[in-house]
């Protein structure tokens, strides 16, 4: 197991990382704070090598034991190393409400990933620029996989879109809108 | 000097050959599209028939599975994976279970290990087999899909064979697999192999060296390799 990206963060950027761990699979992680992923980001990016983006998620860690439930989410970002088969896992601790700096600017591939994380877990990103749904409609209330969020919750049908949206407008082109 | 708009009985050479005036223009294509396999909404910009700018809108075959899996017990979210893909459902059996494996600090019996390689590379061929087949079919040429997906059968009826059903396999268990290989079904692999390649020669000799497929893909949808790990 290398430790190589963990390493470079810490002794570059030490103030931004929170704590670092190894998982029951043996996975060296690291808990980097809110507003430093970016940069932890371009680091491993721009310097260490990190240039492919394989994913990003988030876990609600409402239903664990009461000392790892605050904060109550977690962001985690997969990033890899091509040339040295490196895996980087990091991680970032967020309450209910709190915004995560968006890396949307360093991985192109984040954009899509942090909608995600929008949508299912209602984690905002301070600066993605387009933070919409990406897998269910807007007009759906609250964020499916919370964990407080009901296996069978079930929502009313939506009033129909105005045609308008659909199909091309007339003059326009639906251009000029 | 003539009007613009005046119909002109000798146009010159340049006239011909000048870019017609075009405004871009706004299409939806979706969610439901005879040129799409899935549903999938996409609001397109075109400049003629070059794509400007395009939104894709993702979510219509979005089931919830990680909602579901996290409301049965392990061992129940196998039937799950199947459906994640189905043209490779053994890759994506054996990759859930490789991380249930690792979560446990289980190590599994190395024959279990060789056949869980050698059912995800059965279906690692079937899936690009289907992928070539529909890029030939997408272009118009109906033959190398038939050569393709006869390939692909094959493959399935091996799995058919290992498994018991031809795509929602759930094979293997957390660690190992739920049975071994049938008698013979090692001999048959091997001929269905063969014959596969044959099948392949053929899609081969009618795609790679066709004029309208190189002409129609070479230079289509270029990324480069730094969009490429960028984007993940």
């Amino acid at each position: 197991m290398s430790t190589f990206a963990l390493d470079q963060i810490h002794a570059q950027l030490p103030e931004a990382l929170v704590e670092r761990y190894v998982d029951r699979a043996g996975d060296a992680w690291g808990v980097v704070k809110p507003d430093h992923i970016p940069q932890v980001a371009k680091l491993l990016k721009e310097r260490l090598g990190f240039r492919l983006f394989i994913s990003m998620d988030a876990v609600d860690r409402l239903h664990l034991p009461p000392e790892e439930q605050d904060p109550r989410f977690e962001v985690v970002y997969f990033l890899r190393n091509v040339e040295r088969g490196e895996l980087a896992r990091l991680k970032v601790r967020v309450n209910e409400g709190d915004e995560v700096h968006s890396i949307r600017s360093v991985f192109q591939g984040a954009n899509w990933a942090e909608r995600f994380v929008w949508d299912f877990y209602g984690i905002p990103f301070k600066g993605h620029g387009d933070l919409r749904r990406i897998l269910m409609y807007e007009e759906f209330q609250g964020h499916a996989l919370r964990k407080d969020y009901p296996l069978r919750g079930r929502q009313g049908l939506i009033p129909e879109r105005p045609l308008k949206d659909i199909f091309r407008g007339p003059g326009t082109n639906g251009v000029a809108e | 000097m003539m009007a613009d708009d005046q119909y002109d009985p000798n146009p010159s050479d340049d006239e011909l050959e000048a870019h017609l005036q075009t405004r871009n223009m706004v299409v939806n294509l979706g969610p439901s599209h005879p040129a799409t396999h899935g549903t999938v909404r996409l609001r397109i910009e075109l400049d003629g028939e070059t794509i400007v700018k395009m939104d894709p809108e993702v979510g219509f075959l979005h089931r919830g599975f990680q909602k579901s899996c996290e409301n049965v017990t392990w061992t129940q979210c196998l039937p799950y994976t199947d459906r994640l893909d189905y043209v490779a459902a053994l890759t994506n059996n054996f990759g859930f279970l490789s991380a249930v494996e690792a979560l446990m600090g289980v190590e599994i019996p190395e024959r279990a290990k060789y056949i869980r390689v050698v059912g995800a590379e059965l279906h690692r061929i079937a899936s690009h087999l289907t992928t070539v087949g529909a890029v030939g079919l997408e272009l118009g040429g109906f033959a190398p899909f038939l050569y393709c997906i006869e390939g692909r059968e094959l493959i399935t009826d091996r799995v058919t064979e290992l498994t018991g059903a031809r795509l929602t396999t759930s094979y293997g268990r957390v660690g190992g697999l739920n049975r071994d290989l049938p008698a013979g079904w090692e001999d048959k692999v091997l001929k269905s192999l063969v014959k596969i390649e044959e099948h392949l020669d053929e899609a081969d000799r009618l795609l790679t060296r066709n004029r309208i497929f190189t002409d129609r893909l070479r230079g289509t949808g270029d990324i480069t390799k730094d969009d490429a790990l960028d984007f993940g």
